[in-house]
């Protein structure tokens, strides 16, 4: 199948995200449904296509960084990329993902069936990225109630402090519903969600019920978004844990 | 502030994260070049194919002596390897050996996955030494004037077995190649000091050839944990806890100074208050009474290493930021840990730069008291204890020069260039002195930097303090 630029963007989404070193971000792809999974599994992306777009027949899946060209399709257990340029034809095969695109498709389920009633709605605009140090690896999230979202960055290599916080007073400020944090996420994760729209709704959870926060896009017909990040925690554990929201 | 509040600040600033689900997968620790195999290539002039490939000894090692690429900053820096393999099977998931032989051989060698272990041939390694005895007896300055591996032996420097490969394993046992080494030494009354995680050196025949080396022997055992579940985890081939604390107890009995040694200290993983606590009562039982520290070296920033750290279920990221990737953080952690054990009434040095000024021993191995010959003087880790014993005074290129040369000079002259440029922080930044808590360049003369020591600041709380 040959698949749009558009749809072409979503992938270069998996590769922007923090790949850990590993180069391994993962898609998978069936019917209106593309699923980013990261290699780390922190981060689920599911991206909706719009009515005109094509959607994927068969169910597909490949590691972001086999991705080479537009046509693609699975031969015999393997994706194949065609690229024909002045008269010849290339071809790139490899294996396909991890995972199926079911399973993938199960394990948003399971997160985005979440009730929201406690979490803080909160907008974010790209602009944010430009106060933000891109070096340091994490961005940490925090709030108390009836404030506003407050952003802290620590440089544990050279020392300093960075904090941001919105504003009060503005017309859509953000006001927190509850208290929540901190909470932490991967400074490129963070930038890497901008890459499709300017404007993002993030969803923090409460305090005491850090599990993981939602990022959903604000104009769906430029493009349907929905991410599940697992929160990066501050407590003194070592022991890698998965998200706990009773599955 | 002790460890421990200083633990739950570091938890503050570095996160651990979460998983959506589990990301275990199988690891490639061991990333091998992937030289070709049977390949041939045309001559054009002889006309003919010709099979290119490089052979590695699989049998035997032919170098065994050297002066460590660390002697930079080591004071110990003479190495005798004996055996040697591509892969050790203690395992242990943090050691980046593995990649490093792996990588380095399947590089320049085609036969290298068959080697197996390999070790050294005794008695060409007896004939060599044996070539180098009469160094011992020449006069001081006549030592002097000797370098590399020569002045080392001349100088009684103790050689260390066990640097680049574990030289203990079950096979020796059986080949006793490392026993013959060790027998040899003792013959020629040669220190020697052994870094090994075995039991193996805690049985009779070693303790034998240990006690009887009039020139002195002691061995680091590295311990890194009183869990035998975290052992398991990190050192899935190595003996466990209860084997290691058995052979400390023998060689301490048999006259060996034995060190404990807790290398790599990983954060919120291997200093967990209970764990720590047996861990000094039970090293103590033994009479073990010195312990030498390290913090996760950098040179362990490795997919295959990280991957293998998820598998056990540990968060990689979170103890390699913390303990070494802001060595000044990694530093002051590893230092207010080593006063936990210090309290106890253990002797404890490290080789991390930022913590030598407050080693309690000059020789970061914890054996300065107890080997009688010589140790390499021109290094970092001897120039910050030498800028640190003269406090207020300014210590300068020259002043620490003739220090050097006092105690039998610089191995080599490559290496006192080397050391100089340590010294004026140029060089390798990971082995520099400007780490070292109190020293603080005051000046300059012809040859650069003038140092002081003033403890009274310490970078890396006020780096501490910043972030907070």
């Amino acid at each position: 199948m040959k698949i749009t630029g558009q749809i072409e963007q979503i992938f270069s989404q998996a590769v922007a995200l923090d790949q850990s070193g590993g180069l391994r971000n993962t898609i998978y792809a069936d019917k209106r449904e593309v699923f980013v999974l990261n290699y780390d599994h922190t981060v689920l992306l599911r991206f909706r296509l719009r009515a005109h777009e094509s959607p994927f027949n068969e169910p597909i899946s490949f590691k972001a960084d086999d991705y080479d060209s537009n046509d693609f399709s699975e031969e015999n257990g393997r994706i194949v990329f065609v690229t024909e340029q002045n008269g010849f034809i290339r071809k790139k095969s490899c294996g396909r993902a991890e995972y199926t695109p079911d399973q993938i498709q199960e394990l948003f389920k399971s997160y985005a069936a979440k009730p929201l009633d406690e979490e803080n709605d909160v907008i974010l605009n790209a602009t944010v990225l430009s106060l933000l140090d891109t070096d340091l690896s994490h961005i940490e999230f925090s709030g108390e109630k009836g404030d506003t979202l407050k952003m802290v960055q620590r440089n544990i290599y050279s020392g300093g402090l960075i904090e941001i916080q919105e504003q009060g007073g503005g017309f859509f400020k953000n006001e927190l519903k509850t208290a929540f944090g901190p909470v932490g996420i991967k400074t490129n994760d963070f930038a890497s969600l901008f890459q499709f729209q300017d404007t993002l709704k993030f969803q923090f959870p409460a305090r005491g019920k850090d599990d993981f926060i939602t990022v959903r896009s604000i104009d769906k017909n430029k493009r349907d978004m929905i991410g599940i990040i697992a929160c990066c925690l501050y407590d003194e554990i070592i022991k890698i844990k998965e998200v706990q929201n009773g599955r | 502030m002790d460890y421990w509040e200083l633990r739950k600040i570091v938890a503050r600033l570095v996160p651990r994260m979460t998983q959506l689900m589990s990301s275990n997968r199988k690891t490639d620790q061991v990333r091998e070049k992937g030289r070709k195999r049977n390949y041939s290539q045309f001559n054009i002039v002889h006309n003919e194919w010709r099979k290119q490939e490089r052979l590695l000894s699989t049998e035997e090692i032919n170098s065994f002596l050297e002066v460590s690429v660390r002697a930079s900053a080591c004071p110990m820096p003479f190495n005798m390897d004996v055996w040697d393999g591509l892969v050790c099977p203690f395992a242990c998931i943090y050691c980046y050996a593995n990649a490093f032989r792996a990588s380095l051989y399947t590089a320049f060698f085609d036969n290298s996955k068959t080697m197996g272990f390999r070790h050294c041939n005794p008695d060409y390694y007896k004939r060599e030494i044996d070539k180098m005895l009469p160094y011992r007896e020449l006069p001081f300055e006549e030592k002097k004037r000797l370098t590399g591996i020569d002045k080392a032996f001349a100088l009684d420097i103790p050689v260390r077995m066990g640097i680049r490969f574990e030289d203990f394993l079950k096979k020796e046992g059986r080949d006793g190649v490392s026993l013959a080494m060790l027998e040899y030494l003792a013959e020629i009354d040669y220190p020697v000091m052994i870094n090994s995680k075995a039991s193996l050196p805690g049985t009779r025949s070693y303790l034998k050839a240990l006690s009887e080396n009039k020139g002195g022997t002691a061995i680091h055992i590295t311990l890194i944990s009183s869990s035998n579940e975290i052992l398991k985890a990190l050192e899935p081939g190595a003996p466990t806890y209860e084997e290691r604390i058995q052979a400390m107890a023998e060689l301490v009995s048999a006259g060996v100074r034995v060190v404990a040694r807790i290398e790599p200290y990983l954060f919120l993983l291997n200093d967990d208050p209970d764990e720590i606590a047996k861990y000094m009562d039970d090293v103590w039982l033994t009479g073990v009474r010195n312990i030498t520290f390290d913090t996760y070296s950098y040179t362990a920033q490795n997919q295959g290493i990280r991957q293998s750290f998820i598998n056990a279920g540990y968060d990689y990221d979170r103890l390699f930021m913390a303990g070494s990737d802001s060595q000044p953080l990694g530093s002051l952690l590893l230092g207010k840990f080593m006063e936990l054990f210090r309290d106890y009434g253990f002797s404890c040095s490290t080789f991390d730069l930022g913590n030598v000024p407050s080693n309690d021993q000059s020789i970061c191995c914890e054996v300065g008291d107890w080997f009688k010959g010589g140790f390499s003087y021109g290094c970092t880790v001897m120039a910050a204890r030498y800028i640190k014993e003269r406090g207020a005074t300014h210590t300068s290129w020259t002043d620490y020069v003739k220090w050097v040369d006092e105690h039998g000079g610089f191995l080599t002259e490559a290496l006192k260039q080397e050391v100089k440029l340590l010294w004026n922080l140029g060089g390798n930044v990971a082995y520099s002195h400007r780490w070292a808590v109190g020293l603080t360049p005051v000046g300059s003369d012809s040859d650069g930097h003038i140092w002081t020591y003033s403890p009274e600041t310490d970078y890396r709380e006020t780096l501490l303090n910043s972030t907070i």
